[in-house]
Order: C-alpha cells, then structure tokens, then sequence
C-alpha cells in the first residue's frame, strides 16, 4: 500500500528548487538570450523548476495587461498614483494646509483660541484619566490596538528552522504567549516568554520541517494573565532541503 | 505606519513627463537623442565667441534616456550629497517606480483576483523595495530584482492568507499520484527517488503542465491562483492540467518501474 504523505512530499520535492537551480541572474540573461553559459542551458533543459521560474520572469518583465484585466491594472495603478502625492509630484506652488490658512485670519485665530479653551476646560472638569482609546465593543474590555504587538522575526522563507522568535515589547506585558501554528490555523505548539523573544521549544523545532508554511503570533499579557494586544498571524517558511 | 507612508508618498510620480534634472541640463525643444551645440561659457554667446571659446557637446536628456539602473545610479549620487535625500535625488526614484508599477499591479492582481487586495499588496512590495534599495547591488536588471521581491512578497501573502490547505485538489492528485516509493524504487534513498519524480516531471509533462505542477507542488499555490497567473482560458483552468500531468506522470511511473 503507498504512502501518500510519503508520496507527495517525493513530489513536493521534485517540483521544488534544488541547491543546483540557476538564480535570477543567470535566467535574465537567458531570457534575454545573451547567456553563452552552457551549463546554465542544460541546467535549464532538464529542470522543470527553473523553466517554470524562467516563465514567470518573462511574464513580468513583458507584462501587458491583458484586455479582461486591463481597467483593474489601471485601477490599480490609478490608485499607486494617488498614493505619490511626494514633494516632487506637487505643483511648484506652495500650498499652505487648511488649518494654517485658517489662522490667517483673525477672527478664526480667535474662535480657534476659544475652543481651545473650552475643550481645555471640560476635560479639566471631567477629570479622570480615561488612557488611551480602546477598539473593541462596547462594554468589553478592549485591546489597544496602538499596542498591537509587532512581530519582527522569523518572517518570509528562511534557509534554516529559527532558533529564535523576536517580536517589539508592549508595555505593560508582564508575559506573552507564543503559538505556532500551520495554514489551516492549528495550533501546533505553543509556549510563554516573560521578555520579547522566545527560543524555539523542542516542541516548536519538530513541528518546523522543511518546505512546510508555518504562522506565528504572540499575545501580550498583563500581570493577572488578561489579555492585552495581539499580533497579526505572521507567516514564514523553511526553504526546502537542497 | 506613518513612517513608510511618508516614505512611499515621497516615492511616486506624477509629472512623468518633466525632464530629468541632470548634470547635462535638458533642452525644453528638440527630440531625445539630438544633439545640442552649447557655449561652453554661457548660452546665448556670440558667435564669434563661441569659436574662440571651445564647443560642448551635450545631448539632449529625457527620461526615457536614461536606463532603471541609471537612475539609481543618479538618485544615489545625489542622496549622498545631503543626509535626507532631497526632491532632486527623489525624482529618479519617481520615475523608476512609475516605469515598473504596472508590472507590478498586474502581478499582484494575478495572485489575488481583486483589485482592492492588489493594490494593497502592490503598495506593499514599492515600499519594501524602497526600503531595500540599498540592497540592489546591479547584478541583474532592477526589473529583475523587483520581480524578486514581488515574487517572494506575493508567494508569503498567499501561504499567509491561505485559511486552509486546498483539500480537494490535493486529495485529487495526491490518491492517484505514482508512488514512486514503490519497489523497485522502495531501496533508493529519498534524495534518490525525487531525483527520478524531477526527471518523469521533465520529461513526460508539456510545458504548461509542468508548470502548472511545479507552482502548485514546488511553491505550494492554490490552483485558482495559478489559473490566473498563467491566463489560462480553459474551463477548469489549472485543474485540467493537473489531473493530465497526474495521468502522464502515472504512465510514465510505469515504463519507468518496468525498465528498471
């Protein structure tokens, strides 16, 4: 009888990169056939992976929308456009923002300076020291998302298994919780760090096998264990053996 | 974060078409590539002084004269003369993102089918590469090193966001995949036998298959999102190709275990 998880990963392999696989580099040159390197060519002959890279790098490098596409690329690029707003994209004209354009003139100036002090003195009058706005429903204790815990390392495809998880300190965390998890959102292993950095659990370093997607996230905890922000799953994976 | 959002503000264009603002100052007439006669003193000199002064030649500069790498290259040399780049270093980097932008959009609406998340993701990679510009050291195109990033950035967000493994089409090939851990293949080390799947891969799978094989199995992409990426018209799109290049493999499993 196969065994199908044997089986797949012969061929998950199979279709994966191996250590002797053609960087990009060597494939520009070969898309844009000025490559004489002969190895390369019969590299690239026998091997599935790096015709498939070659491939793609074409398309990218050709890319035309295509009719169906079209308006949602320019949709797209429309969109990149009003994110360029720089200082080399504006008009040579200076612009002055509104709320300074308000202060020019005098009567704004002094109804500004009135609201001032009427906000100053309602919040002087309701006292108490309401902290930091909460997102979260009403009623319920929220999470602060000015305090999302930052995830920092491992992220994206790493060579080797990550010794290490690091991620920003949240203040007022007395400890956090680390759970390592697959696509599908199990959880595989899980452990608690009182600083910013966890070393890899055994547990964590036998569910890290090679080629295999992984998501981390950590959660910040005060010192009665209740919960204070959270990351976002951040996802990485260790390159396949070569 | 306010700080990469101040950054990729600074990075795009809008007036593409101005002039790149260039140690040979570009002529507001004429066509790229022509040639200008210029004082080499001062414009607008008599004739007569122009002959006792000696001649430049300058070539009239436009963008599309200058090459991505050029660019960069410009852009650095003008950064490194202040300690914030200013709108003079910045102009090149417009221009070099605003010549890839479209690539760029066009990649990631492939991987995630709506424009919305596209142009979120496409943002994403103009920032990264931004931020990693330094990196880029010319060994390849800067067209190439883009599609690095956007390529590995594109492949993270789909693995990220994927909410569960494509059963059904992993259920599909995997029953019927060739076993190629089956005797006589059963002795040979794992290495070995992967060895054997790349050459049956290459050699009984068409081109689009092989592809089609490689991205699902190799980069693990689900086959909606490859279906896209290769434009494929077909009705079941990557489907149809997999279960093909899962017949072919299957038969030449075959030939290859009665040979060996």
């Amino acid at each position: 009888m196969a065994d199908n998880s044997q089986t797949l990963k012969t061929w998950q392999e199979a279709a994966s990169a191996t250590k002797d696989c053609l960087p990009l580099e060597v494939l520009e040159r070969i898309a844009d056939n000025t490559s004489t390197d002969a190895n390369a060519a019969r590299h690239l002959a026998g091997c599935a992976h790096c015709q498939t890279e070659l491939s793609l790098l074409k398309s990218f490098q050709e890319s035309t929308p295509s009719a169906d596409e079209g308006a949602a690329v320019a949709w797209i690029a429309a969109q990149l456009q009003r994110n360029q707003a720089g200082p080399v994209a504006k008009p040579v004209v200076a612009r002055v923002p509104f709320w300074r354009a308000m202060f020019r003139m005098p009567y704004m100036a002094g109804a500004a300076a009135l609201a001032v002090v009427l906000v100053l003195g309602i919040s002087l009058h309701n006292g108490g020291d309401s902290g930091p706005v909460k997102i979260g429903p009403i009623g319920q204790p929220g999470i602060y998302r000015s305090d999302a815990v930052k995830l920092i390392s491992p992220t994206g495809e790493i060579a080797q298994p990550p010794s290490e998880f690091r991620w920003e300190a949240v203040k007022g965390a007395s400890s956090y919780s680390i759970e390592l998890k697959d696509v599908a959102g199990i959880t595989l292993a899980s452990a608690k760090a009182t600083e910013n950095s966890l070393s890899a659990t055994p547990e964590m370093k036998a569910n890290m096998s090679s080629g295999k997607p992984l998501k981390w996230k950590v959660t910040a905890l005060d010192a009665s264990g209740k919960e204070i922000a959270q990351s976002n799953a951040q996802s990485f994976k260790v390159q396949s053996l070569k | 974060m306010a700080a990469q959002s101040t950054t990729v503000a600074s990075m795009y264009p809008a007036g593409a078409d101005t002039s790149p603002n260039c140690a040979m100052e570009p002529k507001a007439h004429g066509t790229a590539g022509e040639l200008t006669l210029v004082s080499g003193r001062r414009a607008g000199a008599s004739p007569e002084l122009s002959r006792n002064e000696g001649v430049a030649i300058i070539r009239e500069m436009r963008w599309e004269d200058l090459t991505d790498e050029a660019l960069i290259a410009k852009y650095r040399a003008e950064a490194g003369r202040v300690s914030m780049a200013p709108a003079s270093a910045e102009q090149y980097l417009n221009e070099l993102f605003r010549r890839h932008h479209v690539k760029v959009a066009r990649w990631c609406l492939s991987i995630t089918g709506d424009r919305e998340s596209a142009a979120d993701l496409a943002q994403e990679i103009c920032v990264k590469a931004y931020q990693n510009l330094s990196y880029f050291k010319g060994q390849s195109k800067f067209s190439t090193w883009l599609y690095s990033i956007t390529r590995n950035h594109c492949l993270n967000a789909v693995r990220s966001r994927a909410s569960a493994p494509e059963m059904d089409s992993d259920e599909l090939v995997m029953g019927t995949l060739p076993d190629v851990t089956d005797s006589p293949l059963a002795s040979l080390e794992r290495k070995q036998q992967a060895d054997i799947a790349r050459q049956l891969i290459n050699e009984a799978l068409e081109d689009t298959e092989k592809t089609v094989f490689t991205m699902h199995f190799g980069e693990e992409l689900p086959l909606d999102v490859i279906t896209r990426m290769l434009n494929l018209s077909n009705a079941s799109g990557a489907k149809a190709y997999l279960v093909s290049a899962k017949r072919k493999l299957d038969r030449a499993a075959k030939r290859w275990k009665a040979r060996a």
